[in-house]
């Protein structure tokens, strides 16, 4: 069982998601930010945490999800990576808990283009699917954009 | 002391400074007391502390020159030549992380100056040379700034060498070869791809040129030139700042956000009210362009280049235009910002990489609200802008032909009010200074009132008592005196002779063609003129002065 993994889950319309709870720094609600103009649309904008500038990814527009209908108490999920903090918007946060990896189950075909590289693995927990995201890879990809 | 730890220790200062500044935003004058004294003391050893930081990051640049005269001894034997190395203030201080950017470009420097600068011991004779040549390494601080040069005493650079090469290479036509003259050659030597060097040596000619040196300068914020006597010697000056983590930027608004630019990206701050924009900016096709001081600028919007997608918000006509004059790309421009704040001194953050790909941000900053504003990066602007267009060189192509054609029969005049609430125009040219004295510096001799400026006795004119008035109207005594008792004065130079002619008020300084379309109204007078829609009298300095001879 030494393989198990927390993760910490979140919310972004109906869908489950999960990521690696060891790099996620802190989670704090919806912060005033600076939005960059020009910037890839995924890039919500700039929040200052403490006094580091963190750029904050709007994860359900990264992940080609539709925009919230209603105005959303969104929540911000700071996550280290190897260039420096960075947060990643969501609708809501749930628990975090340890996951049975033998539980994995291969990415249905139903995900999306954008989100399937993005996925690490599907897993089945009490009749809900969990989408486990690889933290490095999703906060990758606005490079490209 | 380990550089990162610096690095550290130097942001955690920064954003004390930041933190400070935030309460001093919160707490303005606070009737406690003892909060006061607190936050006064806060302020101060908070100071103190960022100014220790910065020392602690503060190295001499002889940290760099030490291994120098190794270097001149070493590569000198190589080329055959007889080189002593003199230094000049290796004490001056500046950043470390700039002192470990320019080392490099420093060596390079040097070996090139050995190498193709200082001549061999025997051409040296031949030229009435000590056969030994001298490299002066000077390093000094001016103005937040420090220089370092490198000047040798050989035979500086060929221009003529260099024409050839760049003719030979395609990096001038041969009309532009024809033209530019040696220094504009001479600066060639930047230009990627022009190695001088006719034979490749060992120490140089390696691909390795002046312009990765110029790269790398320009990289941390510096600048190089370089200053080629012929038959006396080169010199190469590196411009650097003093340090990079804390820069002082301007504060810009333009719709809902803050943005800051570089103070040393900022050329200059122009003001235009709305009436005055109308007839200085002109627009040809899409581009706009500005004359300031009969140069022409090419005119962004700050906010059409941030919001492409944006329709043009529908301009205010009686709204103030806020330009911030820059240079990027080698070519002025002027950036149209809805507001100029302040100046601050900012802490520059770098962006993630999710925000480096775009290209006209140079970082972001956290101002003392605790908001974050994008720093702009002036050449990105200018590029993504087209500052350097074709359509942009054509308008300016087009406007700088007829503006030569209007500037010759430009003139400048002063404007000043005449006591009637009419307006007068005096030559430029007969304009020495305008002043203000106090009355009490008025002298009386043998009936002439009297001033003395600048070593010389400078007689008094009054305007209005010298034209005289066409409508009798009693009025008060105390020609051009204002309460408390001075006196406006423009300083005719006839001849290099003072003569002071005391005004009402001194208006404004307009550069415009002149043409006399009114007659003569009164003595004193040469005729009459439309000066930014008002008649003006355009005053006869002669007839004027003539008032004062016996």
């Amino acid at each position: 069982m030494a393989k198990n993994k927390m993760v910490c889950t979140f919310f972004l319309s109906d869908l489950m998601f999960g990521i690696d709870a060891m790099e996620v720094q802190e989670v704090i609600r919806r912060q005033k930010m600076t939005p960059v103009p020009l910037a890839p649309p995924q890039v919500e904008g700039l929040m200052n945490l403490r006094g580091k500038v963190v750029t904050v990814i709007n994860l359900r527009r990264h992940l080609g999800l539709a925009e919230a209908a209603e105005e959303l108490e969104s929540k911000n999920i700071v996550v280290e990576t190897t260039d420096g903090l960075v947060s990643l918007l969501v609708d809501r946060v749930g628990d975090v808990f340890e996951l049975d990896e033998t539980m994995c189950e291969p990415t249905p075909d139903v995900l999306n283009d954008t989100m399937r590289p993005l996925v690490q693995g599907v897993y089945q927990l009490d009749g809900r699917l969990l989408l486990l995201l690889d933290v490095a890879l999703t906060v990758e990809i606005t490079k490209q954009a | 002391m380990n550089i990162e730890d610096l690095d550290n220790l130097m942001n955690l200062a920064g954003e004390l400074v930041l933190t400070r500044n935030q309460l001093l935003r919160q707490v303005p004058e606070s009737r406690d007391s003892t909060l006061a004294t607190a936050m006064q003391h806060l302020d101060l050893i908070t100071t103190e502390m960022q100014e220790k930081v910065m020392q602690m990051r503060m190295q001499p640049v002889s940290v760099v020159w030490g291994k120098f005269p190794r270097v001149v001894r070493d590569v000198s034997r190589n080329c055959g030549k007889d080189v002593r190395l003199d230094m000049e203030g290796a004490e001056t201080e500046l950043d470390k992380t700039l002192l470990e950017a320019i080392k490099d470009p420093l060596t390079h420097i040097v070996r090139n100056s050995i190498d193709h600068g200082i001549e061999a011991p025997e051409e040296r004779k031949a030229r009435g040379k000590p056969t030994q040549g001298v490299l002066l390494l000077r390093a000094f601080h001016s103005g937040g700034q420090v220089t370092i040069e490198c000047i040798d005493d050989g035979g500086g650079v060929n221009a003529q060498r260099i024409r050839e090469k760049a003719l030979e290479k395609g990096v001038l036509t041969p009309e532009q070869a024809a033209d530019w003259d040696d220094q504009a050659v001479v600066d060639l030597i930047f230009h990627p791809g022009l190695s001088t060097a006719e034979k490749v040596t060992n120490v140089s000619g390696r691909g390795v040129g002046m312009d990765v040196v110029r790269s790398n300068i320009e990289k941390v914020g510096g600048s190089v030139e370089i200053d080629s006597r012929p038959g006396e010697g080169t010199t190469v000056k590196i411009n650097l700042p003093l340090t990079l983590a804390i820069v002082p930027a301007l504060i810009v608004r333009s719709g809902e956000a803050e943005y800051a630019i570089p103070q040393s990206e900022v050329v200059e701050l122009v003001r235009l009210e709305r009436n005055e924009a109308d007839h200085l900016i002109e627009h040809i096709q899409e581009t706009r362009l500005y004359r300031l001081r009969g140069e022409l600028l090419p005119l962004l919007e700050l906010h059409a280049i941030l919001h492409p997608d944006r329709a043009p918000e529908a301009e205010d006509p009686e709204a103030t235009l806020y330009l911030v004059v820059m240079e990027a790309e080698g070519r002025s421009f002027g950036l149209l910002v809805d507001k100029i704040l302040e100046t601050q001194e900012i802490v520059v953050k770098p962006l993630s990489p999710q925000l480096s790909q775009v290209p006209i941000y140079a970082g972001a900053t956290i101002l003392g609200d605790g908001s974050i504003a994008m720093i702009l990066d002036p050449p990105g602007i200018a590029k993504r802008g087209g500052v350097r267009t074709e359509q942009v060189e054509s308008a300016l192509a087009k406007t700088q032909a007829e503006t030569e054609e209007t500037e010759a029969a430009c003139e400048s005049l002063v404007l000043v009010g005449t006591q009637d609430n009419g307006r007068a125009a005096i030559h430029a040219d007969y304009v020495g200074r305008l002043e203000k004295f106090p009355r009490s510096r008025i002298e009386l001799v043998g009936g002439q009132e009297v001033i003395q400026h600048n070593g010389q006795i400078m007689p008094l004119v009054y305007l209005d008592r010298v034209l005289p008035e066409r409508r009798e109207k009693p009025r008060s005594r105390g020609n051009g005196a204002e309460p408390n008792g001075h006196i406006r004065v423009v300083v005719l130079n006839v001849e290099s002779e003072y003569i002071g002619l005391v005004v009402e008020r001194i208006l404004d300084i307009v550069s415009q063609r002149i043409e006399v379309c009114g007659r003569k109204t009164r003595k004193g007078v040469a005729g009459t003129v439309v000066i930014q829609d008002r008649v003006t009298e355009l005053l006869d300095v002669g007839e004027i002065v003539a008032t004062l001879e016996v």
